[in-house]
């Protein structure tokens, strides 16, 4: 079960949604997935194994995995909507 | 202070740690959380310093050369925004920068002088950045917190005022962008967009980029970082006159070249160690701050630019002016304009579009050529602000910075609003500049309070 978070440096956002994420799913007793994170411009070449795409820039295209939007784990707004969302998509 | 004297001088590597830590108590973590969030950080520093070392050495004495052998001045080293921001924060400003960068919030929030909350706190450094700036060339702790505390009013001020624009053009709701760097940027891109906006015939012009990145296809890959880093350390090291044939002995352009890769893909990640260690910190932060306003009224939450980095134009102007920035470095410097050898930065390069692109209306022409002046400007800020900055960098961390001759960064390095805040105690001394910023940040918080009163 692989997550990846893209934004625009590779940096900042992604390593915070990141975190978020691993502490949200962990919090709710889930295992069995890892999270990487990469800049926008590199997705291509990191999609592979990758169910779930978390974005925090928007997307130019479709990469065929399901995507999510990445501010609610930046802001903590709708959080745990997204969560159950995201376990949800990946059948957690 | 004899606490100050203790800690600075165990170093950035050991300090920054402790005071992690100790944050990170305070802030109610827990001391495992906290000390591994603070030895995080110190690894990031450790290894941040390594690679700039590695990478200084490497590019230093082949860009001496260089422009020893074209007439150009070329000998400052861009060491990138990874290295200001570890630079920023190991200073003493940057010491206290997240507490009082929330502090001044929390008072402009409650006096209603600014519409959002600021939680993008790594991006605090840039504030410090200033401070520490001024810090170094008043040797005045007190008027480096006046410039950072100058800083951050006016940047929330300009983070307000936009966030309807990255509504509009960025689909963001609810988001402003108080990043310090890229915010900069807005008042110049207002201005050149006003000025166009009235000349006949010029004020129609535009360029559709917005199939860019297809057109530009497998030519991409020469602009990620890992291969734009080799291609200027090969080409540096080309014109610098260094040997490609192993048999001759000394250091090959192929080794520069790799060292060079190597530097742009490292530092980066030594960056990511350093935030990844302030993330415990800045998400307690964040809650705090969060909880604090809860309900309490419709507030926009301040968020990284890079957030606002996917807008195509943005995107394919920050990989046109890549090539630019190179052509206009060397351009300068023969005029005796620019001393800076862009690389670690170059990567940097979007995020000053950022705001530029939705102030100039998505119009790319416009934004391009606010891109090419800010460049152009940024280049001399960067040179002029090249002493003071190795200065600061030298007090952070002696050890990595002494002996590498002049450094500087484009982010924030270049940065026209660092500047103009830096230099005042330059030009007319402490007590005019004291007066100036002063004056300039309560108009803009007088002004936007009144903005927000009326909306």
């Amino acid at each position: 079960m692989k997550i990846l978070v893209c934004c625009g440096s590779g940096v900042a956002t992604s390593t915070m949604v990141e975190t978020k994420i691993k502490q949200s799913l962990e919090a709710k007793g889930k295992s069995g997935f890892s999270v990487s994170h990469c800049r926008m411009i590199d997705i291509e070449a990191n999609l592979n194994g990758v169910e779930l795409l978390v974005y925090n820039v928007q997307l130019q295209k479709d990469y065929g995995v399901p995507t999510m939007k990445g501010m609610p784990f930046l802001t903590g707004i709708g959080l745990d909507k997204a969560v159950n969302e995201m376990i949800e998509i990946l059948g957690l | 202070m004899f606490i100050f004297e203790i800690i600075s001088g165990l170093g950035s590597t050991v300090m920054m740690p402790i005071i992690i830590t100790v944050f990170g108590l305070i802030l109610g973590i827990g001391f495992g959380k906290s000390f591994r969030a603070g030895l995080t950080v110190g690894v990031g520093l450790i290894g941040l310093n390594a690679v700039i070392g590695l990478m200084g050495g490497a590019l230093a004495p082949a860009a001496a050369q260089l422009s020893a052998n074209f007439g150009l001045q070329l000998d400052i080293i861009d060491v990138g925004w990874p290295a200001a921001a570890a630079i920023a924060f190991a200073g003493k400003v940057g010491t206290l920068i997240i507490p009082v960068g929330i502090a001044v919030n929390m008072v402009m929030i409650a006096t209603k002088s600014t519409q959002t909350i600021n939680i993008d706190i790594w991006n605090f450094w840039h504030y410090a950045f200033t401070g520490g700036l001024v810090a170094s060339l008043t040797d005045n702790l007190l008027l480096g917190f006046v410039a950072a505390i100058a800083n951050i009013v006016i940047v929330m001020v300009i983070a307000d005022v936009t966030a309807p624009l990255f509504e509009e053009y960025n689909g963001l709701t609810g988001v402003s962008i108080p990043m310090a760097f890229s915010a900069a940027y807005a008042p110049i891109a207002w201005v050149v967009n006003e000025v166009i906006e009235r000349i006949p015939g010029l004020n129609k012009l535009d360029f559709n980029l917005d199939d860019f990145q297809n057109k530009l296809g497998g030519a991409s890959i020469l602009f990620e970082p890992i291969v734009l880093g080799t291609i200027i350390g090969f080409l540096v090291a080309l014109f610098a006159g260094y040997p490609i044939d192993p048999r001759v002995g000394g250091t090959t352009v192929f080794s520069i070249a790799m060292t060079m890769g190597a530097a742009l893909v490292l530092i980066p990640k030594m960056a990511s160690l350093l935030m990844e260690g302030l993330i415990p910190i800045a998400q307690a932060s964040q809650e705090f701050v969060q909880k604090r306003y809860e309900g309490k009224g419709n507030f926009y939450i301040g968020l990284d630019s890079a957030v606002a980095l996917g807008h195509p134009l943005t995107l394919a102007l920050g990989i046109i002016i890549t090539p630019l920035t190179l052509l206009i470095a060397v351009g300068l410097s023969k005029i005796g304009l620019n001393g800076v050898l862009p690389a670690v930065d170059l990567v940097v390069l979007p995020f000053i579009f950022i705001f530029v692109v939705p102030i100039c209306k998505g119009n790319g022409f416009r934004a391009l050529l606010t891109g090419i002046l800010l460049i152009v400007a940024g280049l001399m800020i960067s040179t002029s602000l090249a002493p003071v900055f190795t200065d600061v960098a030298i007090m952070a961390d002696a050890a990595s910075y002494e002996g590498v001759g002049l450094i500087s960064s484009i982010c924030d390095g270049a940065n026209p609003l660092t500047y103009i805040l830096v230099m005042p105690f330059k030009w007319i001394g402490e007590m005019g500049a004291v007066v100036v910023l002063s004056v300039v940040s309560l108009v803009a918080a007088i002004w936007n309070r009144r903005r927000i009163a009326s909306l």
